[in-house]
């Protein structure tokens, strides 16, 4: 694939024209894939159905290992979540240069990602009808809510985390959306009209604004780190062996950054080519994405490393006795799938040709999103499938059911992130404007 | 009797300019629209840079903080959960609820006071919106008084305003 020679826009009417540009009326082959994701869903989401009504029998889950693919699925999204935060909120206040054209989708990649690994716990539920008996408040029923439980913890992390997600993604996209307001006409004008709130870009506005987003920014940071430390805590504040570990907050988020960043390059490849925005979007930026995931890369592969060792230095058998069925006992093969595609994989980026080659980039990005649910795999089924007792080990199998859901999963979060690709700007074109204005270009 | 008068201009740098120039007349900058966020139009129209939004900040966190604390608290102490003789209320977990609540009702109060001082949801345009505000124009609006009008209007022409329009306000659409 040979990257396309564009030059960078350099007036505010050219960055519009190539940004809001991309939304011109999509083809039949960007509807038939909207067709497919969405027949992806409805099965997906007729399989969790079949569930309900059936049972959760229908699931592989079963003793000992009661947590399945639903619960690796659901740390595998809140993952994919992440790098759209660090993106848009810590490199902001980092200013680093080239989360500008990248930023709008990477946010819209966490808020889907977040919205589809919040409904993981419920499928896991089985009685979803019964859900708000998780939800922290006072009842008749004295089923009051444990504060030491991680579980309440996960609860008010995940929703605090969607809710701030969001808020973030659609408040950043209010100038743009007035700007679409702006230049469309009859429906489009009144729909993209609510939407924009009323914005006009009044110096009072942007007043508010700045400032506003700036405090968005500090808090989605800080949040963004205690969001996957706590979805660690439900696995470290156990006393399963291969879980209860001091280390599992940092791994888990730069695991969770790992994934994300890689979902990143495997979304904006294609995203970019489909929608003409390779002027903004260019292999420079893709290639800082490849460089920080060597990063997030070798710190996950050291978190590999220190399990180990942590294991052997304690001298807990039952510790080092998982660690060592993990890397050559029954799912040796996962073990091994995540290993190298995530640490020996990114490190393919320290070759300059590789890093700027949109082929490899791509093909990068998807190995380590494989190497990451691995990951997930490996911690949940293999430390349970392998506990204390000899008699009450055990190995799992996904059904059939449960691969379909996360089939649906998969094609539900498809489905979304092409709608956003040609309903609202996907890259942001006020801040590529101020970008312009920083640099002196206009 | 006060005018009101809109200049439309192709560049921020030649706003920045116009800026002083009709202040120095006597006329008063109300409005300046812009497609970008610009805090160097904040200075020279002499409005602080920096906005009340951040004490909503400050006691939305204070208001979350004290929220989710104070209901785990409550909770422990209604239905005493004693777990591994630890004591009752745990700080341990404390922390945890705690933080996240901070962070959620700061973030919403920021939020809330963010589109309360910017007057969002608006649902009426204003009189001196022009829709190319939002795209590569920049808009001074201003008043001044009537006999001032065409001096003021040269002066927008003389720092660059592609266009001069005279605003109806209520006075003059007498």
């Amino acid at each position: 694939m040979k990257d396309w020679q564009a030059s960078t826009p350099k007036s505010y009417s050219e960055v519009q024209e190539v940004i809001l540009g991309a939304l011109s009326p999509p083809g039949r082959s960007y509807w038939g894939a909207v067709i497919l994701c969405l027949f992806g869903l409805l099965y997906g989401a007729s399989c969790w159905a079949y569930q309900i009504l059936t049972g959760m029998g229908v699931a592989g889950i079963n003793h000992p290992v009661n947590w399945g693919i639903y619960l690796v699925n659901f740390v595998f999204w809140v993952g994919i979540a992440h790098s759209g935060t660090l993106i848009s909120a810590i490199l902001y206040l980092l200013r680093a240069r080239w989360r500008t054209s990248i930023a709008r989708a990477a946010e819209a990649m966490t808020v889907f990602a977040v919205m589809i690994a919040g409904l993981f716990p419920f499928i896991h539920l089985g009685r979803v009808w019964i859900f708000y008996w998780i939800i922290p408040y006072p009842n008749q029923r004295d089923l009051w809510p444990n504060f030491q439980s991680p579980l309440v913890f996960d609860f008010l992390a995940i929703s605090t985390y969607l809710t701030v997600s969001s808020m973030f993604w659609y408040m950043g996209m209010l100038p743009d959306l007035a700007a679409l307001r702006d230049q469309s006409t009859g429906l489009k004008r009144r729909i993209y009209g609510i939407f924009s709130l009323g914005w006009q870009g009044t110096h009072i506005q942007w007043r508010h604004y700045g400032t506003a987003y700036l405090l968005f920014a500090a808090f989605a940071t800080p949040l963004v780190i205690s969001v996957h430390s706590v979805v660690s805590w439900d696995f470290a504040l156990s006393i399963v062996p291969g879980w209860h570990s001091t280390i599992f907050a940092p791994y888990f988020v730069a695991g969770a950054i790992h994934s994300g960043l890689a979902m990143v390059l495997t979304l904006l490849i294609p995203m970019r080519g489909l929608l003409g925005l390779q002027p903004l979007i260019n292999v420079g930026t893709l290639e800082s994405i490849a460089k920080t995931m060597v990063l997030t890369g070798l710190i996950v592969g050291y978190s590999y490393g220190v399990e180990y060792f942590m294991a052997w230095y304690s001298g807990n058998m039952f510790e080092w006795d998982t660690f060592i069925w993990r890397a050559f006992g029954h799912y040796a093969p996962q073990f091994w799938v995540m290993v190298v595609c995530n640490v020996a994989g990114p490190l393919l980026f320290l070759i300059k040709a590789i890093r700027t080659n949109l082929i490899w980039l791509f093909a990068v990005g998807i190995i380590v999103n494989i190497g990451m649910w691995y990951e997930r795999f490996v911690i949940i089924v293999g430390s349970m499938s392998h506990e204390y007792v000899p008699h009450a080990w055990g190995v799992y199998s996904p059904s059939w059911v449960e691969l379909s859901i996360m089939l649906g999963s998969f094609s539900m979060f498809l489905f979304l992130f092409l709608l956003f690709c040609k309903f609202v700007p996907p890259v942001s074109v006020f801040e590529m404007k101020e970008h312009l204005w920083t640099h002196g270009k206009v | 009797m006060k005018e009101r008068l809109l200049g439309i201009f192709t560049s921020l740098g030649q706003l920045e300019e116009a800026i002083p120039l009709i202040q120095r007349k006597g006329a008063k900058v109300r409005t300046v629209y812009s497609p970008i966020d610009c805090r160097e139009i904040l200075e020279k129209i002499g409005v602080r840079k920096t906005s009340p939004v951040r004490f909503a900040t400050l006691l939305g966190g204070l208001a979350g903080l004290s929220l989710g604390v104070g209901f785990a608290i409550y909770t422990f102490l209604e239905w005493k959960f004693v777990t591994s003789g630890k004591p009752t209320p745990p700080a341990v977990p404390l922390v945890v609820v705690g933080f996240e609540m901070t962070i959620l009702f700061g973030f919403l109060s920021t939020l809330l006071c963010m589109l309360f001082l910017c007057g969002l949801p608006r649902l009426r345009g204003s009189q001196g919106y022009d829709p190319r505000f939002s795209k590569d124009r920049f808009g001074l609006l201003l008043e001044c008084d009537r006999a001032q009008r065409e001096e003021i209007e040269i002066s927008l022409e003389q720092a660059g305003a592609e266009e001069v329009r005279v605003l109806r306000t209520r006075e003059t659409s007498q």
